[in-house]
């Protein structure tokens, strides 16, 4: 195991930021921390990297199998890349990545020929050779990102802690970055944990889930099963766009995602609601359609592929059918 | 090009009228009596006006002068740094009382600052006994001096730091100490070089007023010649003895100091300012 955490808590005046986090991570996997603003993830990072501390006496975080929780940053060798960077603005690229080695006592400091290569070999593995004599001011936001990553990397650290790493760029260079850190996690094998409020990054790019809320963890599990299979409420409408449904003459609410109900004509008699077609966006490959159901007048989203919807000839102001192309799911919705 | 547009220009005669008014009382209210300094101290000729300097009690008060700077303003670069790093990088409880507190000698008259430090350490003050008792002489001698100094001059540094390093955050530092950086290192290889410009200037200043102070250090220094008066004072005792040029031979080395110091914050400032736009 790579980080054992045990009932971590941690309160901030009255504000319980961490209510009791229990979570294990695996050697070399890519660990999301997905949650709203205020769910304590970001906390919860800062912990592991000894720059924050739980309660007294509330929590062990055990990295390698060390116990770590009283140790600071300093001495705990994780490599933490602030949202902002953090850029040391007054050294250059190369002065940036090299510090970490830099600052280690005469012992342990490799000679400055072992830290100039190290350095180069880092920058040419963030690829950024070629720019260690400029100044972070003259980089770009993505190129910045990769400076921190690789002054993180210098330290060989045990785990790698990524806050919001795309928080501060544009949504291309976002996506690009995405997969660039795909690959590189890949190449590289350091167990790294990232935060991130954007579920499709999370579900895009981690090995594992946690889903946080309100300081606690909903759910832990590989982005698929957290997808389909959803613990609890709060997961089902965090990850993905979700319905809430009652089935006719039952009283519990239930989820329903939009891709799993399924358009009919309105006379097929396979339906299992009727609705009327609200609003029609087509843009793309998937078609969605807004319906209002004429029975309990409540108002759903439904999927559908343009395909369909073309061989179908449905326009908005149609009745139509719908059924439920998957058996319903076991969590029970929560009434809004 | 930077040409405002014809609908936000003021009329000709406005433009005119501002500025003349501006460069008019420049001239009326800063210029002339600088030069009128000058002009003064040089009446009796270049070798008077050395001669002036160069007196035994001139020469004596531009020592003690230059001791006070000497020791209060290393003290309080050392103490804004302390406090604007306690202010801008923690939070506590009274952290408002103490921004508060910082700019309390601007607020109160360098008199009463002088006096504050009479009635701790004077003959007859809380600690004076004692003081006594023990043979050591704070009032009408160097320390109170310094210790009135230090009082007056306390906000320059931490007032220029404070801002700057709310601003800034502790990211750096919190990454600094993440690689492995001592207290020590992330302060010598992180902050300071953060914030360096903006300390210098915040030193020059404090110097500027350290050297220059004259109310506080009025009362506490006892005015004894050759001995506890500084430049200032010095100038106030030549001046009520109808030594006019001497008194203002001695005011010209004061003004040329606030001259220089205007120079370099101008420097600084151009400095902190190409940096500010490299980034």
């Amino acid at each position: 195991m790579s980080i054992r955490v045990q009932n971590l808590r941690r309160t901030f005046g009255t504000f319980r930021a961490l209510r009791g986090i229990t979570l294990e991570i695996g050697d070399h996997q890519l660990v999301a921390l997905l949650g709203p603003s205020g769910s304590g993830k970001t906390t919860f990072l800062r912990i592991l990297g000894g720059l924050d501390f739980p309660d007294p006496g509330n929590g062990r975080i055990l990295i390698h199998d060390e116990d770590v929780t009283e140790q600071p940053a300093a001495d705990r060798k994780t490599g933490f890349v602030f949202q902002h960077y953090a850029l040391f603005n007054h050294l250059s690229v190369f002065e940036n990545v090299a510090f970490g080695l830099e600052v280690r006592a005469k012992k342990v400091r490799p000679d400055k020929g072992a830290i100039r290569d190290r350095v180069l070999e880092l920058l040419k593995l963030v690829q950024l050779d070629g720019l260690e004599q400029r100044l972070p001011s003259e980089l770009s936001g993505g190129q910045r990102q990769r400076v921190a990553l690789a002054r993180a990397l210098a330290i060989d650290p045990k785990v790698l802690l990524l806050d919001e790493p795309f928080g501060a760029l544009d949504a291309k260079v976002r996506k690009d970055l995405r997969r660039w850190l795909r690959s590189f996690h890949q190449e590289i094998g350091v167990t790294t944990v990232f935060v991130t409020h954007d579920q499709q990054e999370a579900l895009e790019l981690a090995d594992v889930v946690v889903v946080m809320n309100q300081g606690q963890i909903e759910q832990v599990g590989p982005p698929q099963e957290v997808y389909d299979r959803p613990a609890t409420p709060f997961v089902y409408e965090f990850l993905g766009d979700v319905n809430k449904l009652r089935k006719p003459g039952r009283p519990d609410l239930f989820y329903v995602r939009p891709h799993e109900i399924q358009v009919l004509f309105a006379g097929d008699c396979t339906s299992e609601f009727h609705a009327r077609i609200e609003h029609l966006f087509a843009a793309g490959p998937v078609a969605r359609l807004t319906l209002r159901l004429l029975d309990s007048r409540q108002t759903i989203d439904a999927d559908m592929t343009r395909q369909q919807l073309e061989d179908m000839g449905l326009s908005e102001g149609d009745e139509v059918g719908l059924k439920l192309a998957v058996a319903p799911s076991h969590t029970p919705a929560r009434a809004s | 090009m930077n040409t405002p547009s014809r609908s936000t220009q003021d009329p000709l005669w406005a433009r005119l009228i501002l500025i003349s008014l501006t460069v008019g009382f420049l001239v009326f209210f800063l210029f002339v009596p600088l030069a009128s300094v000058f002009a003064e101290a040089f009446r009796k000729g270049v070798a008077a006006y050395f001669a002036a300097l160069t007196e035994d009690n001139a020469r004596s008060a531009i020592r003690l002068t230059l001791s006070v700077a000497a020791i209060s303003v290393p003290l309080n670069a050392i103490f804004g740094v302390a406090a604007s790093w306690a202010i801008a990088k923690f939070s506590f409880k009274g952290k408002s009382l103490l921004l508060a507190l910082i700019d309390l000698p601007f607020a109160v008259s360098p008199v009463v600052s002088g006096l504050v430090y009479v009635l701790l350490f004077g003959a007859r003050g809380l600690f004076g006994p004692w003081l006594q008792e023990h043979n050591i002489q704070i009032i009408f001698a160097l320390p109170g001096m310094v210790l009135a100094t230090v009082f007056v001059t306390f906000p320059f540094v931490a007032r220029e730091l404070i801002p700057l390093m709310q601003a800034q955050g502790n990211d750096q530092e919190y990454a600094a100490l993440s690689l492995g950086a001592s207290g020590w290192q992330t302060f010598r290889r992180v902050t300071l070089p953060n914030i360096k410009w903006a300390l210098f200037y915040g030193v020059i200043l404090c110097n500027a007023r350290a050297m220059g102070e004259f109310g506080a250090v009025s009362v506490v220094s006892g005015h004894i010649r050759g001995e506890t008066n500084t430049l200032p004072l010095h100038v106030e005792v030549l001046y009520n003895e109808y030594n006019f040029s001497a008194a203002f031979a001695c005011a010209s080395v004061l003004s040329l100091l606030g001259l220089c110091t205007l120079a370099l914050k101008t420097f600084i400032e151009w400095r902190a300012g190409l940096r500010r736009r490299s980034h």
